[in-house]
């Protein structure tokens, strides 16, 4: 390596699991779990199949890992396979991966006000059971989006790169899941948590 | 239930004042800033950027990283006997090819130059002992091969 050129753990990392360094692909499975798990977890909600489908992840990782070009961080690439195999069992079991586009819903902004105020209503510990209830009914594609955006920090062009969508698209899931986790959090869907 | 009249769905427009609600509660939360009084829709946005920042309460078990490694290395090993065994086999099915091809045109030309060969020169040649001894090297190298594979895939 040119000793001008910054360090690039990825690809130390990459190479290391490459030349068969004793120990390399179990660090870069610990390194990358949390966000696999992240990943899976959110869009498949049940755990032993979310642990499944996460160790699937790395036995692909580990079977194609030759084929990564370094074009985006090794964290973006492995969660674009997390994500793609989360996708497929959704399919496999035939659950709506995003949700459908009705007209007769009730418009989410004209059911908004500025004046409810969430803690004055509810106490804490039933807002966050609230929410977690109200992010476990969304489609799985927008919990995806949003633990991407809001737990792992990624940014919208990341996203697009792991999911494949377009960032409008991308920045559409997130304002409509954003807006419907308010609506439910200020009681005016009406879903039972 | 008392419900406001369904109006057209307008929830796949865009929004920007609340798309800039939502990023300001986000940004707010990840900075750390007190919360700002009398913004309510701004405080269910920081509280849902707070929730959805939390990690799953259910985890990972504390040796999947070394289970998967585990796995994927046995993966990997039957993975490279696999191709091992398809090379074998597919060596195989040319030589038998190559033989069979080889047999094919005796039995159709050897009529024709068969009979100009000549039969002393033939066995001379057989006479000579390098070419039994380079016969022998051959197969003792082949007999090895097959008894180092076989020693390999257990």
């Amino acid at each position: 390596m040119d000793a001008c050129s910054p360090p690039n753990p990825d690809r130390d990392l990459v190479d290391a699991v490459l030349g068969g360094t004793p120990g390399a692909f179990e660090r870069l499975v610990h390194t990358y779990q949390g966000l696999c798990w992240h990943i899976v977890y959110r869009m498949v909600r049940d755990p032993e199949d979310a642990r499944e489908l996460c160790q699937e992840t790395f036995l692909r990782v580990h079977q194609c890992l030759h084929q990564y070009r370094q074009e985006s961080a090794l964290k973006s690439w492995i969660a674009q396979v997390a994500y793609s195999i989360a996708l497929r069992h959704l399919q496999r079991k035939r659950i709506p991966l995003a949700e459908a586009e009705t007209g007769d819903g009730p418009s989410l902004l004209e059911n908004l006000g500025d004046g409810f105020d969430l803690e004055e209503t509810f106490g804490d510990a039933q807002v966050a059971h609230r929410l977690h209830a109200a992010i476990d009914a969304l489609p799985p594609v927008q919990r995806a989006v949003l633990t991407l955006y809001h737990l792992e920090e990624a940014s919208i062009p990341e996203i697009a790169t792991i999911t494949g969508l377009a960032t409008g698209t991308i920045k559409s899931h997130l304002f409509r899941a954003r807006l419907r986790l308010r609506e439910i959090l200020e009681g005016r869907l009406g879903v039972a948590v | 239930m008392n419900r406001e009249p369904r109006l057209p769905d307008t929830a796949g427009e865009f929004d920007p004042l609340e798309w800039a609600a939502q990023e300001r509660a986000l940004a707010e939360e990840r900075a750390g800033l007190p919360p700002v009084a009398g913004e309510p829709r701004l405080r269910s946005y920081r509280l849902m950027a707070r929730v959805l920042a939390q990690p799953p309460q259910e985890e990972l078990p504390a040796d999947f990283a070394w289970c998967t490694a585990q796995r994927a290395e046995r993966a990997a090993a039957a993975r490279r006997s696999a191709d091992a065994r398809f090379e074998r086999n597919l060596q195989l099915l040319l030589v038998l090819v190559f033989a069979a091809t080889g047999s094919g045109a005796l039995m159709a030309y050897a009529g024709a130059w068969l009979p100009s060969f000549d039969g002393g020169a033939v066995a001379g040649l057989l006479a000579r002992p390098w070419l039994w001894a380079l016969a022998a090297c051959l197969g003792l190298s082949r007999l090895y091969d097959r008894w180092w594979w076989r020693n390999l895939l257990g």
